[in-house]
């Protein structure tokens, strides 16, 4: 019997070491070969009006931004604005590709967001054939998009002037923000609520994209004890009661609006509620980061400190 | 049991020759239109890189990941449903299901939060490893549980693996109220299986264990036979039954694990190829495993097919085309049955 188990072990042992190196040599693999990839894209300079795939909604409006619209060939699931991208082939989440329709497509190149690489399984399939990746680094700041469009300069050819438009109105818009913010005395504390419907509630820690737009806006996110969304209980919003409760549009109607919201226990007794002070709005505009981030900062200002609706 | 009233010689051969009809017929549909010529050429000729990539890399592959893990799964389901003299049980009984959900699920979750460093490169093959081991787990302790004495009480196990199966779901289910919406969109898709990222890799590791799984459940068929009359009896016919247990769970476990590891959960295919037939052909299980080896097969490669072409350029999970084609022709054969005063 004591034999019996060893060899069960040596067995499941073996197979484990299988399966990992199996796993981890395809994606170490990866590492490497994506910069020696990079690099000869880089030598080459460029897809001049080069077929691109878009699989993320940031990317799309980026590119939409720069006047490269043209070139965007499919989008994914995530990719709504503007909204003449609805037009394009809808290739689905970018966890749930279908490898054949991209290739069938015959992009020249595949754009993505690093922190999506996770979910991209086809990574490797496609990199082998002849449609380049690449992976654009993003981050929860104002000047997002005109980080990412620099980046993608290396690559695409981009008017100079389309990214200087960009920085232009990004800078302008900041330092309106900024000199809005100097005459606010004290600063409101905005709850970010995530709904899709009643069964579905989270609210947003420190550290989310949804954080970083309030406190862009001059306010503060009303938790800071925990990181990324947690399930919203009573209590938790007892104890943070914000002053303002802030919602994607489509998080507020599919909890019916206002009186769905005020069904929840503990929203009712939180002061947001009870001055009224909800705000919704477009979930992509407020927390994608990407060109008009700065415009939703200044939004979001306003509805926060100028004219509550 | 029913009788098949048809020359039993020819029923291997019939499959095989499906089979092997359905790959030759998956190889022609896909998103990425290729005439018969063009097929042909890129496969014998190696005439153009890019049509030879497309079948060689990502459709041949996907075919022969789909053709193992049916075959694995609908195999499994047979000799579990003969195991446990059950033709309703199916693999998720011995809690290998919901051990791989479970750690699935962990997986998915904390790599968000704890393994954010490792991240996300690595992301796919650490929750096809963590599932992996999180199968084997839970029907080690499933079966731990029910031996005593070196004898493993069947009607126990089953009890300990619906007891276990709940609570790993409940372990699971306070993950997913804690994941994010992102977190839940891949725990979502994977519970409803793909195989949207098929690689030779994963066959070569999917590949060897199905084999040796099938290999090892076909030796016991005729303890399996042997079984069906009661335990008792069979072990008065001289088999080793409680070998005969643990070496089927053993290999269902291994089988299971690793094509969920690689697919996510498939459901439907363990329970209802063998179920199916066992009412054409009754139940002998010479017979049973060998052609649930094949139907299996044959039943995920015609359903991937779907999958991957009916709603492109996107595609469908493989979870909800097996149940969707699977369970109404299921009906329609016990319906058909019943009017044909057929018990099952």
């Amino acid at each position: 019997m004591l034999i019996n188990i060893s060899l069960k072990l040596k067995l499941f042992l073996f197979l484990l070491g299988l399966a990992t190196f199996g796993c981890q040599s395809s994606s170490s693999e990866s590492i490497t070969s994506d910069s020696k990839e990079t690099k000869v894209v880089k030598e080459q300079k460029a897809f001049e009006n080069g077929k691109i795939v878009s699989l993320s909604g940031f990317i799309s409006e980026v590119l939409y931004d720069l006047g490269l619209e043209q070139q965007i060939i499919a989008r994914d699931v995530t990719s709504t604005y503007p909204e003449s991208l609805a037009t394009l082939p809808n290739l689905g989440h970018v966890s749930q590709l279908n490898t054949e329709a991209i290739i069938a497509l015959q992009p020249d190149v595949i754009i993505i967001e690093q922190a999506q690489l996770g979910q991209f399984k086809q990574y490797e399939q496609l990199r082998k054939s002849d449609i380049s990746i690449i992976t654009v680094p993003s981050s929860h700041s104002l000047s997002n998009a005109v980080h990412a469009a620099e980046y993608l300069k290396q690559y695409l050819s981009i008017d100079k002037q389309e990214i200087a438009d960009l920085k232009a109105q990004i800078i302008a818009d900041s330092m309106k923000l900024e000199s809005q913010l100097a005459s606010i005395s004290e600063k409101a504390k905005v709850l970010f609520i995530y709904a899709r419907s009643t069964g579905r509630l989270m609210v947003a820690g420190s550290n989310t994209s949804a954080a970083a737009i309030i406190e862009k806006a001059g306010a503060l996110n009303a938790i800071s004890s925990f990181e990324s969304f947690k399930p919203l209980s009573p209590e938790a919003l007892i104890e943070a009661s914000p002053d303002i409760i802030l919602m994607f549009r489509s998080g507020l109607e599919s909890l019916d609006g206002k009186q769905g919201l005020a069904q929840i226990v503990g929203i009712p007794q939180t002061p947001a509620y009870q001055n009224n002070r909800i705000i919704a709005m477009d979930g992509h505009y407020l927390t994608a980061f990407g060109p008009r981030a700065s415009k939703a900062a200044l939004e979001l200002f306003s509805q926060i400190y100028i004219d509550p609706l | 049991m029913t009788e098949f009233k048809g020359n039993r010689a020819i029923i291997i051969p019939t499959l095989v020759s499906i089979l092997l009809l359905s790959i030759i017929g998956a190889l022609f549909f896909g998103a990425y239109h290729l005439s018969i010529q063009e097929i042909w050429s890129a496969v014998f000729l190696n005439d153009n890189s890019a049509n030879r990539f497309l079948i060689l890399q990502i459709r041949l592959p996907r075919i022969a990941l789909s053709a193992l893990i049916g075959a694995g799964l609908s195999v499994s389901g047979a000799a579990i449903q003969g195991l446990f003299r059950n033709p309703l049980a199916d693999q998720t009984l011995i809690g290998v299901t919901s051990g791989a959900m479970l750690f699935a699920v962990l997986s998915i979750v904390l790599s968000g939060s704890i393994l954010a460093q490792l991240s996300e490169l690595f992301k796919q093959s650490t929750i096809a490893l963590a599932a992996f081991i999180g199968g084997l787990l839970t029907t080690y302790l499933v079966y731990f549980l029910s031996s005593s004495d070196g004898r493993t009480k069947v009607t126990t196990m089953l009890l300990a693996g619906i007891a276990i199966s709940a609570f790993a779901a409940a372990i699971s289910g306070i993950f997913i109220y804690l994941s994010d919406d992102e977190q839940l969109r891949d725990i979502t898709f994977w519970s409803l299986g793909s195989f949207s990222g098929a690689n030779w890799i994963q066959v070569l590791i999917v590949g060897p264990i199905v084999l040796i799984g099938i290999i090892g459940l076909m030796l016991r068929s005729k303890a399996l036979n042997a079984i069906l009359l009661g335990e008792k009896e069979a072990v008065y016919l001289g088999i080793e039954v409680e070998k005969v247990k643990s070496r089927v769970i053993l290999l269902t476990a291994l089988m299971v694990g690793v094509c969920i590891a690689m697919s996510g959960i498939i459901g439907f295919v363990g329970l209802v190829i063998p179920h199916l037939l066992r009412l054409v052909f009754g139940t002998d299980y010479r017979l049973l495993l060998k052609a649930s080896v094949f139907l299996g097969a044959v039943f995920m490669i015609i359903t991937d097919t779907l999958a991957r072409t009916i709603v492109a350029p996107s595609e469908l999970p493989i979870g909800i085309l097996t149940a969707m084609i699977g369970a109404p022709f299921f009906l329609w054969l016990l319906v058909k049955a019943q009017h044909q005063n057929i018990a099952i």
